[in-house]
């Protein structure tokens, strides 16, 4: 069946969560919400691939994208992202390198897309849109920080629970060896902690 | 702590030279009037300069001297950064998050800094444009370094990482005793004399 996608109503989802971020001027928000376009990646198809010129901020409507890296022959999932998250190819786009990690879609995901220059263009025009920016910005940096802080001083177990706490949406969309290379446990311990966790609960 | 004997100016200068670097376009009398906000301050030798477990919400930028960030894991020494003139340094995690920081933020030689309150620098964003423009390429640029370091560790060798330090920061090889810098490349002071004897 085909989905008629009514994309006011996308960018009004979009809207509604800049509001969280940012007090915006009406007409300043309309103009920003403009630079948007729909984008809809089926399952498993990969969004960004490493070394990608993608210069793009997604924001996603429905779906699931995974973002992972290959490191000695293993997939390293470094994070998950579900609707209404925003990504992006981060690295290069504050590092200048090419990146090394992928975005692929878990699931039939659609997406708002932005060009990253357009945006720069409406920051530099209106001081609330570059305000949004790095305030979104200061969000996904404390997020990076806070997972770097939990893979260096929680164990295991903790790391898990507070993924179930945090991370309930993505949990039973995810196939577990995904989680369990985003903990940075081997699959037979994650089969182990949600035992252990289902136990608790009865 | 005795009094430094330092031309502020001279400290401010410098500063407005590195956020000009990081944003060619800030207007200069809005950027001379954050520089302004920044004071001095002095760190001896071997000084602890803010404490795992304390909050803070200080910018500092090293006009002089060196700071190595450093966190205890398993009774052991971990050196992360090490942060030398014409850097800045912040408990980024503790600003961002609100919780207190977990680094131990050191002086490896006497040092002079530049610093400011993060809700003073935060407050000069919301008055200019450009300034907040600045504010976001420099957390931007943070944010990027950070990734950087995490990907580094991940995918270059012993060998490739010291050559990239030896690369950035060929003077630091004489400042920091081996011990911290094997430390923050990840590797035994054994192979990192073996990678100084070979290069």
């Amino acid at each position: 069946m085909k989905i008629a996608h009514d994309i006011e109503l996308y960018r009004n989802r979009l809207r509604n969560l800049i509001t969280y971020f940012a007090d915006i001027p009406a007409f300043q928000m309309d103009e920003f919400l403009s630079v948007f376009a729909l984008e809809k990646y089926s399952k498993k198809s990969v969004i960004i691939p490493p070394s990608s010129e993608n210069n793009k901020l997604y924001f996603i409507i429905s779906g699931l994208v995974r973002i992972y890296y290959q490191a000695e022959g293993k997939e390293i999932t470094s994070d998950f992202k579900e609707e209404n998250s925003f990504f992006t190819n981060g690295y290069t786009l504050f590092t200048k390198l090419p990146n090394i990690d992928y975005h692929v879609a878990l699931e039939d995901t659609v997406c708002l897309a932005a060009d990253y220059k357009s945006i720069e263009l409406l920051s530099s025009k209106y001081h609330e849109i570059e305000y949004l920016g790095r305030k979104i910005v200061e969000k996904y940096y404390a997020t990076f920080l806070i997972s770097n802080y939990n893979k260096l001083f929680l164990s295991a177990d903790e790391r898990y629970d507070v993924f179930i706490r945090e991370r309930a949406a993505v949990m039973n969309r995810v196939p577990l060896r995904h989680i369990a290379s985003h903990l940075g446990v081997k699959p037979e311990t994650l089969s182990r902690l949600r035992a252990k966790q289902q136990s608790v609960k009865i | 702590m005795r009094k430094p004997v330092v031309n502020i100016e001279e400290y401010r200068n410098q500063l407005k030279n590195y956020f000009l670097r990081l944003t060619p376009k800030i207007v200069l009398e809005e950027l001379n009037e954050l520089v302004e906000q920044f004071t001095v301050d002095k760190f001896s030798k071997k000084e602890i300069i803010l404490k795992a477990g304390e909050h803070s919400d200080t910018v500092y930028f090293v006009y002089e001297g060196l700071v190595r960030i450093y966190y205890v894991k398993e009774d052991k020494e971990i050196t992360n950064w090490f942060i030398k003139e014409n850097m800045m340094f912040a408990a980024t995690y503790s600003i961002l998050t609100g919780e207190p920081n977990y680094s131990n933020y050191e002086t490896l030689e006497d040092t002079y800094v530049l610093k400011v309150k993060y809700s003073v620098l935060e407050s000069y964003y919301r008055k200019y444009h450009s300034l907040e423009h600045m504010g976001r390429k420099l957390i931007e640029a943070y944010y990027g370094a950070f990734m950087k370091k995490t990907f580094d560790v991940l995918f270059l060798s012993a060998d490739e990482r010291y050559s990239l330090f030896v690369k950035d920061h060929m003077d630091l090889l004489n400042r920091v005793p081996l011990r911290y810098i094997a430390s923050y490349l990840g590797i035994t002071q054994e192979t990192l004399s073996r990678l100084r004897a070979k290069h």
